[in-house]
């Protein structure tokens, strides 16, 4: 099956950047997860509407690394495919429901695990982030999470061009790693 | 030794980017294991990729959580408004069932007329953190001795119009309208909240039954033409 036009319409924005378009999203089809999570899973409303959450990051996420393009399924099973592999992922983890690992492992790959793990070197590096402040920060995360190319970045952050983007970004992605390695107090981790 | 790394980096960036195929990520990937110097440095690289996404994505998650936080409110709001509609129309039931009873006093108009006034400031943009915003939330649930309480921690010289009007909203809904009726008249002409104190004012006296200083308040309130004239001008009648 083709994605609806609609369907469609979202991804496309959300490829050309439009963050409205992830609300949309949202919006669109969080009181039926939260009805269909609830009656599959069990799990209460607010639980519910946290996996959803993570589902529509992940869902943002694959568009953006231009995975969805490969889908054959509309948007809709494609984020609720997501949200039953968190929830079987969650509730195996929390021991309230045996899961056949095959089970876990069908889908996984709509689901990037780096993502939502989160180990305590990632959230250190997060902080570390955090501290760097602007204009690291919002390029960094542009570059590597929205995977933006160097002169959309330009665009939006106001930079001359694409090269100013490179160098400045390379400088950033240095300091960090110079801030995580006195951390960790390591030459390489 | 400097350009190494920045190639390196063009390299890590490729692959985690998932931009290398075939052949190309095959030879990175045998580099990588024949390499143990170059296989640490991209693992410090990988982890620092990670942690940048594992931040865009809790701030991704975040902005999810305000929206979820936002349609929560709403419903919240919306089901608040049925009730105060269910109650509306049972105290309207009321009134023909007390019409029909020997009465005592204007109680049973009083009924009939009071209703709380709906919160309108900037009801559905709220944040959950700013404290100004708590105490219209505390109004908006119907929790009118927080409200109070809220209002009286603050500075009363910096009280303004939309202040003394919800303030003596949460009285008159606690039964106190004596306290009520002090916060309305502070509520200045030019303020948008004038003219609902008027009628409110009228609501008090009203629930009083202090009929000559009601009949002069409705009376006030006709020839000001404003909207709420019909509604005085009834009230009047029904006296």
């Amino acid at each position: 099956m083709r994605l609806e036009k609609k369907e469609q319409d979202i991804l496309e924005r959300i490829k050309k950047g439009d963050e409205n378009a992830i609300i949309v999203v949202y919006d669109n089809y969080r009181k039926e997860f939260i009805q269909w999570c609830s009656n599959n899973y069990g799990t209460d409303e607010d639980e519910a509407a946290d996996l959803f959450q993570d589902s529509v990051v992940a869902f943002y996420y694959n568009a953006r690394n231009q995975r969805l393009n490969e889908l054959t399924s509309s948007l809709k099973t494609y984020l609720f495919a997501i949200g039953k592999n968190l929830a079987l992922k969650r509730l195996n983890r929390e021991s309230r429901m045996v899961v056949d690992h095959d089970v876990l492992e069908l889908n996984s790959s709509i689901v990037p695990e780096d993502l939502f793990e989160n180990s305590e070197k990632k959230k250190v590096v997060s902080a570390l982030l955090n501290e760097m402040g602007e204009p690291c920060r919002s390029i960094l995360k542009l570059f590597y999470f929205d995977r933006f190319a160097m002169d959309a970045i330009a665009a939006r952050l106001g930079y001359k061009n694409e090269h100013v983007v490179k160098s400045q970004k390379l400088r950033c992605f240095n300091t960090l790693k110079k801030m995580v390695l006195e951390r960790f107090e390591q030459d390489e981790i | 030794m400097m350009e190494q790394q920045d190639d390196n980096a063009e390299l890590f960036d490729r692959y985690l980017l998932d931009q290398m195929e075939g052949e190309e990520k095959a030879q990175f990937l045998e580099k990588l294991g024949a390499n143990d110097r170059l296989s640490k440095e991209f693992e410090t690289y990988q982890l620092i990729f990670q942690g940048i996404n594992y931040s865009a994505a809790r701030e991704l998650k975040e902005k999810l959580v305000a929206r979820e936080e936002k349609l929560a409110t709403k419903a919240n709001y919306s089901f608040f408004w049925k009730i105060a509609a269910a109650i509306g129309l049972i105290a309207v039931a009321a009134f023909f069932v007390i019409r029909l009873l020997p009465g005592e006093g204007y109680q049973e108009l009083y009924l009939t007329y009071y209703e709380p006034y709906p919160n309108i400031v900037n009801p559905l943009d709220r944040s959950a953190t700013v404290a100004n915003d708590d105490v219209y939330r505390f109004y908006e649930r119907g929790q009118y001795q927080q409200t109070v309480d809220y209002f009286q921690q603050w500075d009363a010289s910096k009280f303004t119009d939309t202040t003394y009007f919800y303030l003596g909203q949460a009285y008159m809904a606690l039964g106190k309208p004596g306290l009520a009726l002090d916060e309305f008249k502070e509520v200045q002409v030019s303020s948008i909240f004038f003219e609902p104190s008027q009628w409110y004012i009228a609501l008090v006296y009203l629930q009083q039954n202090k009929k000559n200083q009601l009949e002069q308040q409705l009376r006030k309130i006709i020839g000001k033409s404003g909207s709420y004239k019909k509604r005085a001008q009834e009230l009047l009648d029904n006296l």
